[in-house]
């Protein structure tokens, strides 16, 4: 079941990188820096706020969340996923 | 892509006019009046704290900060604290990390300038989430108090009852507005009941002297908006803005209440609310409901004072809590204008900027009203 989601938050951020014009240079790995890197922009971090909140199908409280320090792997997402929400 | 940051310079002012169809309006002439009344006449800064990119020869983005003056303490010591507002980027250029380049420029150069803080109180869902992930902390919401007339709480139960069954026509079927003539002026009642209310004056203009000298602009121990007369009859001059006002106490008035109405006219915000005593200050609450019959009507409830909470539980007031990011959020964000200190050291006259209770906030304080 993380497999499986691993795979879809992976496309998504994919497909957003992408979309932007930016080139991955290879693999998205778990590891790989999203938000210090600046793969993702201001519009990206609000597409990723939302991905959460369908995928958990909760709302995120913004006055609780540091997304440089919350999202900013993949690890950390699903880290932010499974212990915050 | 390549981008020039630049600071704002006279010359711009016809381009950031047609840039802000993005954002304010359509009309050139009304973003030219807008910004003029905002940045340019802004009483707390000597020249405009608004900062554009430029690429192939023409405005793409721009990110402003105006001045708003606080306050804290007995002896009233003094501080400029700008506010981010008007964040525009025109859309082939989204995504592109503008956003982060201007606002790095935008914090390097008032750093310079000498403002050790600046705060967010209009930020749009995109600019909260990307805040928050370059050095901005959230002090809290500022809580959405919200009175709806009976009519339209009985729309919204039946607005969920409908997106159970039939999510894609709830639209079409419920969110009409009740009283098409009352979302169009949402003060239409408001200024039909003038000269009904013996205790109370229904205005539609402000009055900066009178306004002034009530007294309980904020707690002393709280960092508050610095009100004169200049500073209001300025704020309440904006071109875009509908107001209205109540006041009490005749000729030398002891309480005021201000309202606006929102663009499309479907909320109207309480957005200052002041006076003498709490009597005075539940007639004027009563007041306004009663004349105005608005649909919907809210206000900035965190920073108040626990007698006036409940007053406002006592006319039907109640909390709202957005459904998720993209609806956005009321908060206060705040951040130190250069890097490397902890959110526990961002502080003025002792009081931490990264919490809502050293502060006293009204929506009159943000750009949005």
């Amino acid at each position: 079941m993380k497999t499986a989601r691993r795979e879809r938050l992976a496309l998504f951020l994919r497909e957003r990188i992408e979309s932007a014009g930016k080139d991955l240079d290879g693999a998205l790995g778990s590891n790989t820096s999203l938000i210090r890197s600046h793969l993702l922009d201001s519009l990206g971090l609000l597409h990723l706020a939302a991905w959460i909140e369908d995928e958990t199908r909760k709302p995120l409280d913004v006055t609780d969340i540091d997304p440089a320090a919350d999202w900013d792997t993949i690890a950390d997402i699903e880290h932010f996923i499974d212990t915050r929400i | 892509m390549d981008y020039e940051i630049l600071r704002y310079r006279p010359e711009f002012l016809p381009e950031i006019a047609a840039l802000q169809r993005h954002l304010w309006g359509h009309s050139d002439t009304v973003n030219t009046a807008y910004f003029e009344w905002k940045h340019v006449h802004n009483p707390f800064v000597s020249e405009p704290l608004v900062y554009v990119a430029r690429h192939a020869g023409r405005l793409v983005a721009m990110r402003a900060f105006w001045g708003m003056l606080w306050e804290v303490g007995e002896s009233g010591e003094q501080v400029l604290i700008p506010s981010a507002a008007d964040t525009v980027i025109v859309p082939e250029h989204r995504d592109r990390g503008l956003f982060a380049r201007l606002t790095a420029a935008a914090l390097a150069d008032l750093a310079r300038a000498g403002h050790a803080y600046v705060i967010n109180l209009s930020a749009s869902p995109a600019t909260i989430v990307s805040c928050l992930a370059s050095g901005w902390r959230s002090a809290g919401r500022l809580q959405v108090f919200v009175r709806r007339s009976a009519p339209r709480r009985f729309i919204r139960e039946l607005r969920g009852v409908f997106r159970q069954h039939v999510p894609r026509l709830d639209r079409r079927l419920v969110d009409a507005p009740q009283s098409h003539r009352q979302v169009l002026d949402p003060f239409r009642a408001f200024d039909a009941a003038a000269g009904a209310h013996k205790d109370v004056e229904l205005a539609t203009q402000p009055r900066p002297d009178a306004m002034a000298a009530v007294a309980g602009y904020g707690p002393a121990d709280r960092l508050r908006p610095v009100r004169n007369a200049q500073i209001l009859a300025w704020r309440l001059s904006n071109p875009v803005a509908r107001y209205r006002f109540v006041f009490h106490g005749g000729a030398q008035p002891d309480g005021h209440l201000v309202l606006h109405a929102s663009r499309s006219g479907e909320t109207v915000c309480i957005v200052d609310w002041r006076a003498a005593n709490e009597a005075v200050q539940a007639k004027l609450l009563r007041a306004a409901i009663e004349a105005g019959r608005f649909a919907r009507l809210s206000i900035w409830a965190a920073t108040l004072s626990e007698q006036t909470r409940a007053m406002l539980h006592d006319h039907r007031f109640a909390i709202e809590v957005p459904s998720g990011v993209r609806e956005g959020d009321d908060v206060l964000l705040v951040r130190a204008t250069r890097d490397g200190t902890s959110h526990d050291e961002w502080k003025i006259a002792g009081l931490s900027l990264a919490s809502l209770t050293s502060w006293r906030i009204d929506m009159i304080d943000s750009d949005a009203h």
